[in-house]
Formats: structure tokens, sequence, C-alpha cells
């Protein structure tokens, strides 16, 4: 670029830093809002995933019992009786733990040591020695009720060194000893994932109260192994199932698909936010120095210098804010992980690694985003400064009397945006980039309607504000109209910022709406008595009986429901069953898609 | 034998406003010689402006033949004709026009800048020309820091700086009080003068009117001699 407009350029920013300011941080913004949401997105699913294949570990297939699980024995029989050896019992399940006022809930998970080498990645379990020289996997298979942590956990509870936690599960509370914590050094161990408590299985059996029981058996089909997937379904007792890790991760994915869909959403808004913070910031920047850029043509700069002139400015700019674009979105997307970690794990499954992944693929688009859309949107201001007459540019009116036929043929195309969205709308359905689309151009549309709009609500707010202000309020009124091509850039911009507030302030309370909606139909009863797990997961663990009894005697309680929910895992996927003991008033909380709820009731009852 | 170094044949010129079409020039044929001094006078809005604006192919005619240095500008295209005023205009404006976001120094060397062609020697006729027109100690100021004539002085060594041929002035001295505007302009005539470069002037300033060779004016869409006592 031509140095002396170099300077001028610098020279112009020097004597408006807050213009400079505003034009990065708009950009950094845009950025960062788009950069941040991918990187959520994308270090929520491959901590999904990840953690998923770490607890999964090398197994091909899963056995899996009804809802009570599998007898040990059953894992003893194929073990000795038919020589299977890579198989691996597993006892897992929710529990609630407390020490002192903090509180939290953790997966049990209890495995066999011996059993799991073929499994998942357990390196430093064998060498870590625990105070007395007795190795920690000698000790938590020798002792009872005794379990590992994983550090960063393990930290929340102040356990770091071990320690006594409460653990509660099915109603009833019982202590275990935490014997040491493991920091992650390998990703892929087992000790990546957060909030896991590790024990042996007699241990997990105990608490989870499942004497004899086994979640499931991990099994790893190989080549080598005595039997294929055909032999070993022939082996089976009626109650049981191979699953194979396909199936499981699908039914998995289709558990979180729902999230992912939001999160793509909120994802492709921030990418439009962005880009249009970009555009507008660009726009002004040139419109305001029209005059400027007049009177260098004027004394001779080409077309060509000026064009460069701002593109250089646009692609420095759209550098710098950029770099601090991705400063900023990195900042964002971490404390937004660990509010989609934490709903992602009370919602749908267990979520246990909330640490950032730098997606490079993300941050370079990120990059693309910020430098080329800064300079592409600043094109057609350029383009637009370079091509204005000399003698136009040195007075402004000239500028505005164009602004006016173009306030026109702008209202037309903007018309035409509107329409286009609609139909798009109609045709879209429920594809979520299309709809996005049709609201890129809504945007559009109503951007270029800005000039028409300003023009008419000013000769209608003209009399108005003549009345009330004399000849200030008139004069305030014309000079909004007569230098339109700065205010419709300004109004336009607002307009959009608050139509992205208004817009997202509405989805946030339409999904409210939808959930108390859903909560008051759905909950009828005051009080909910549960065991502890996330929300929707179904849990082998049942309250105890005597204490419902308990409750049902008390004098304030009028009526009681009762539900049990449990997971019936097949090879088509997984179903939820759920078993009621309904009083009447309960009924209402239902809605049927077909039939009248009468006779379903009565049907119901004669079960 | 002086030669012809701007040339009108033919030339016509309309503005579209608002709807409207409105005749500035119609048929205009003069040739102004080398080394003249020509004062355009005439009220308001009867086309000096334009006059000027299309010798410096700023504007463009909508018919006939403006000749500069025997070189048609109407076969010119945009950036043509930036190249051909960059390299033989040099422009004074009403109000002054410098760079608000240059200093002084940057301000007089633009033209030169501009085409990349600026050394040691044009650095040293920039600051012998602010040493002439005593701002010498300016040349680090932003042009706000400066009084009205100091802005215009530099305009008028920004004119000069890259050697034109032509200088255009357009009511150099409208925005300046009477004493300081014939300072100026004495500087301006003397500077010409001594360079031996033609000049097309538009001013109401009589003692201007006194020192030119001609006098034009605009009547009826065309260019008029006037003559020095009229
Ligand atoms: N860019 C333009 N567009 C339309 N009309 C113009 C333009 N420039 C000048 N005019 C009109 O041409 C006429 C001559 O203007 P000008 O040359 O500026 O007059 P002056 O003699 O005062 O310098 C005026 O009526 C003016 O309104
Ligand atoms: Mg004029």
């Amino acid at each position: 670029m031509n140095p002396v407009l170099l300077r001028s350029s610098l020279n112009f920013f020097g004597r408006h830093p807050w213009q400079l300011f505003l034009a990065i941080l708009g950009i950094a913004l845009g950025v960062a809002v788009a950069v941040s949401i991918a990187l959520v997105k994308s270090s929520a699913e491959e901590s999904f995933a990840h953690s998923t294949q770490t607890i999964v570990g090398k197994t091909t297939h899963r056995l899996v019992g009804g809802p009570d699980g599998i007898d040990e024995s059953f894992y003893t029989k194929l073990r000795v009786e038919y020589g299977l050896r890579n198989i691996a019992p597993i006892v897992s399940g929710y529990v609630k733990a407390t020490v002192g006022e903090h509180g939290e809930t953790l997966i049990l998970l209890g495995t066999d040591p011996f059993a799991e080498g073929d499994f998942r990645e357990y390196s430093k379990l064998k060498e870590e020695q625990a105070d007395n020289n007795v190795s920690v996997l000698t000790r938590l298979l020798s002792e009872a009720n005794t379990a590992i942590l994983d550090q960063k956990t393990a930290e929340r509870f102040s356990l770091l060194k071990g320690g006594s936690l409460k653990v509660l599960s099915g109603g009833q509370q019982k202590s275990i000893n935490i014997l040491t914590s493991f920091d992650s050094e390998s990703g892929d161990s087992i000790y990546n994932l957060e909030n896991l408590l590790l024990s042996d299985i007699s241990t997990a059996q105990e608490i989870l109260s499942m004497p004899g029981r086994l979640s499931h058996i991990d099994v790893l089909l190989e080549e080598r192994s005595p039997f294929d997937e055909h032999d070993l379904r022939k082996l089976l007792p009626g109650e049981i199932e191979l699953l194979n890790a396909a199936s499981q991760n699908a039914s998995l994915k289709q558990m979180t698909s729902a999230f992912h869909t939001n999160l793509t959403a909120l994802s492709l808004l921030a990418l439009l936010v962005g880009m249009f913070l970009i555009f507008n910031t660009m726009t002004f920047l040139v419109v305001q120095r029209r005059t400027l850029i007049g009177k260098l043509r004027a004394l001779g700069a080409s077309r060509t210098q000026i064009f460069f002139m701002i593109s250089f400015e646009a692609f420095i700019i759209g550098t710098i804010a950029t770099l601090l674009g991705l400063i900023l979105g990195i900042q964002l997307a971490q404390s937004l992980l660990m509010i989609v970690g934490r709903t992602i794990n009370e919602l749908y499954y267990f979520l246990p690694d909330t640490s950032l992944a730098l997606n490079a693929g993300i941050l370079i688009k990120g990059s693309l985003l910020g430098v080329f859309a800064t300079v592409i949107a600043a094109i057609p201001p350029a383009l637009e400064a370079a091509g204005v007459h000399p003698s136009q540019a040195m007075q402004r009116s000239a500028l505005e009397s164009n602004a006016r036929t173009l306030s026109a043929r702008a209202s037309l195309g903007g018309l035409c945006c509107l329409i286009a969205s609609l139909v798009l709308i109609q045709l879209s359905g429920s594809s979520i980039a299309q709809g996005f689309t049709a609201i890129f151009i809504i945007i559009i549309g109503f951007a270029l309607l800005t000039p028409m709009l300003t023009l008419l609500s000013m000769t209608l707010l003209k009399p108005l504000l003549g009345k009330l202000l004399g000849i200030n309020g008139r004069q305030a009124c014309d000079s909004v109209s007569s230098s339109l091509s700065r205010t419709t850039a300004a109004i336009a911009a607002l307009m959009i910022s608050v139509a992205t507030v208004i817009g997202i302030g509405l989805m946030v309370n339409n999904f409210r709406f939808s959930v108390n909606h859903w909560l008051e139909s759905m909950l009828r009863a005051d009080l909910y008595v549960s065991v502890a797990g996330p929300t929707s997961s179904a849990s082998n663990n049942t309250l105890d009986i005597t204490s419902l009894q308990q409750i049902k005697q008390l004098d304030s309680v009028h009526e009681v429901s009762t539900v049990r929910r449990i997971q019936i895992e097949a090879t088509t996927g997984r179903t939820d069953l759920l078993v009621y003991g309904l009083n009447k008033r309960a009924y209402e909380g239902f809605d049927f898609k077909e039939k009248a709820a009468d006779d379903i009731w009565q049907a119901f009852e004669q079960l | 034998m002086t030669l012809p170094i701007i040339e009108f044949q033919g030339l016509s010129k309309t503005y579209i406003e608002a709807g409207r079409s409105h005749l500035v020039f119609n048929q205009v044929d003069t040739i102004i010689k080398q080394g003249e001094f020509t004062v355009l006078v005439g009220k308001s809005g009867s086309g000096k402006s334009t006059l000027l604006n299309l010798i410096s192919g700023i504007d463009c005619a909508d018919k006939g033949v403006i000749k500069i240095k025997d070189q048609s500008l109407s076969g010119m295209n945009e950036n043509q004709r930036t190249l051909f005023r960059r390299k033989n205009i040099g422009f004074v404006f009403q109000n002054y026009n410098l760079i608000p976001t240059l200093s002084i120094m940057d301000n007089l060397l633009l033209p030169l800048e501009l085409t990349g062609q600026i050394n040691e020697a044009s650095i040293e006729r920039a600051h012998d020309l602010l040493d002439k027109l005593s701002v010498k100690d300016r040349s680090n100021y932003f042009p706000d820091k400066l009084s009205g004539g100091e802005q215009q002085r530099i305009a008028i060594a920004r004119a000069l700086i890259h050697e034109p041929e032509i200088i255009l002035a357009d009511e150099p001295t409208g925005n300046l009080d009477e004493e300081t505007g014939q300072n100026v302009l004495s500087l301006l005539d003397e500077l010409v003068r001594e360079a031996g470069l033609t000049m097309v002037m538009v001013t109401h300033s009589r003692d201007v009117i006194g020192l030119a060779d001609r006098v034009l004016t605009i009547r009826d869409c065309k260019l008029v001699e006037l003559d020095s006592f009229e």
C-alpha cells in the first residue's frame, strides 16, 4: 500500500481511537461468539465420545441382563466352563457422594482389575504404593469398602490423600474409604474421567445393594477367541442379550442428539450475528470518511489506491480483531463449557471431562471468518468509496440524493428478501441449515428496508417533534433523513442487535415455557422422593420399600404415586419401561396421542 | 511564440439533478496559451467551478473536445484522467482541501507520494517552498492547528510541488480575510510567474483582476472575454 495513504489511515485511527476500539471490539465479539459456541459444541461432542470410548475401552460386545443385571455365577461359568478369557464383569451405578457440606453425583464403577487388563487402560494402578508399601491394588481388593477417585473430583472433595466418603444409594447411606486419587497423564486412562469412583466388584455390589449381581459383562471378541458372536449367542440363557458396541454407541448418540441440535442452532446464530457485526463495523468506518476520500481522489489518488487503502485497513483490523476474538472466544468457551457440561451431566449422561478441546479446525475457521469476513465486508463500501466522483465526494448532498434513490431500490430488494425467506421457511421443514438461511435472508431484508423506514418514520415524526420541541425537533428529523448514508448503517446495526437479543430471549423463554408447561402437567405431586442419579437415567436402584410405608403413614401425606423406571437394552436399542402405581390425581398428568383417556385408564386399571 | 495549452472545441455540459436537466455550457470554444494568467469571474452558480473541474478531468464534458497539452481528455478513461491530473495539474481549492489525517509535510508531498516519485530533491524543494511561503516551522503540524491563511499557503505549495504546467485555483481567498487573501494571492502570482506556469483562477478580488493577462466570464452558457476595465 502507498505509504502516505497508510500514514493517513494510521493518523485517522490515532485521532479516533474509540472508533478503532469499537471496530476491533465489534469484529472480535463476532469472532468470539462464533468460535466459542463452535468450540463448546466440538468439545462437548469430543469429550462425550472420548469418555464413552474410555469407559467402553476395547469392548466389542456387551452382555446385558434384565433390570436386575446378571447373576455373577454366569460370569464364572463363561470363564471356567466355556473358557472365554476376554471378558470383564462390571458393576456400575450412580451414587450421591458427600463429604461435609459438599455433595455430587458420582458414577461408581466396580471392576475386576485382573480381568480388566484387556479392556481399559489402568496404567498406574499396579505400581502405585499406598502408605505402608502395600500396593493400592492389593488394598482395593483385600479391604472392604475401598475405592479410588480421580484427582479432579478428589480435589473438590478434599480427598486428595484419601479419606472417608459418604455415599447414598437406594436410600441407604454407606461409608466408603478412598485410598488415593489418581492424576491422569495418559489420555486414554480411565482416570481421565471425572466424577468417577472406582472400586472392585464386591464393594460396588455392596454399595449399590446388588449382592451377587453384575450390571453387565464386557466382551472382547477377536479372531482367536474360542467363540464368534453367533456361537456365544447360543450359549446365553433367555434373559441375557449380547449387544455389539456399535449399536450401543448409536443409542447413546440418539440420546444426546437433541442437545447437539440445539448447539448447532446456537452456533449458526452466533455466526450470523458475528458476520453482521463485522459488516456494519466496516461500512461505518468507510461511510464516515467519504469527504476525506473525496479529497484524496481530487488530489490524484486513483481508485485502485483508495480501494487498496480500505482493504488493507480491513485486513489489519480484521487480523488484530480476530486474534483478540480467538482469545476472547476461548475464554468464553471455557465458561460456557462448564454450563453445557453440567447440563449434559444432569440431563443426559455422564460427561466426565469438561476440559476445552482446542479444535484447530475451528480456530482456523474462526480466523478465516474474522479476516475474510472483515475484508469482504469492506469490499462494497471500499468499491463505493473508490467509485465516488471526486467532486461529488466533497459535497455530501450528492451522496445523499444518491442515497434516496438507492433507498427505494433497497426497499424493493428488502421486500424480495422477506418474500424469499417466507417461501424458504415454508419449504425448509425441519432442516436447521435452511431455517437459518431463511433467518439470514430476513435479517438482510429488514436491513435493506431500514433507509425507507427511516425516511418514513422521520416524515411522520417531524410534525409531532416540531410541536413538542419546535425548530429543534424538526431539525433533528431533517438531519436524520438528510444523512441517510450514515444514519441507516447505524440504525440497521442497532436494529439487528436488538432483534438478536429479543430473539434469544424469546427462544429461552419459549423453552422455559414449554418446560414449565410440561412440569405442571407432568408433575402433580408436591414432593418427590427419588434415588440418586441423573434425572433422565433409569436406575437399577430402588427405594427401600419400608421407607415408602413410612411415608404413607405420615399424617400430612394424602396420596402417594410410585414409579419404577428401568431401561431395557436390546439389539434394537434402549427402551425405557415405566411401571406406575398411580393415584387418580396423577392421571391428569398424562396426555395420550390416540384414543380417549377414560378408555385407556379403564384398561390400565384392569391390568 | 506561445503555444496553446488548454483548448475547448464545441464543449457542452449539462447536469441532471432531481430529474431536471440544467445546461451549464453550450458549445464553448476557447484557447488558453502557455504561461497565461486567466481570471474567471461570474455570479455564483454560473459554472466557474464546473469549468475548472472539466479542465482537471474531475468532471467530463457531454459533448465536444477538451485538449490539454494536445492530449484529448475525452478519449481517456477515469483512471487515465486521474493519472493525467496527478501529473499535469495543481489545484488550489476554496476550502484548502488539506487532508486532516496527514501532517503538513505529508500534505505537501502528497502528489509526489501518490506517484511514488519522492526523492531527496523533492524534499528539498518542499522545504524551499515552505520557506518561501513562510510556513517552514509548521511542517510537522497537522492542518487543524494552522490558521486559514497558513492552510491556504500549504495548499498552494502542494499545488506546485510536483511541478505541474497548469495551476487551477477556485476562489482561493474566498475563506480568508482581505489582508491575508491579498498576501496569499500575490505569493501565488509570484510563484506561478517565476516558474512560467499557466494559471486559471476563479476570484472576485479586484487586485488580482488587475494582475491577470485575460479575464473571462460565463454568460448564457458561453465563455466571454472581458476587458480588464469592464
Ligand atoms: N455534481 C453536480 N450535479 C448536479 N448539478 C451540479 C453539480 N455541480 C454543479 N452543478 C450545478 O451546475 C451549476 C454550476 O455550478 P458551479 O460550477 O459550482 O458554479 P460556480 O460558478 O458557483 O462555481 C450550478 O447550478 C450547480 O447547481
Ligand atoms: Mg464554485
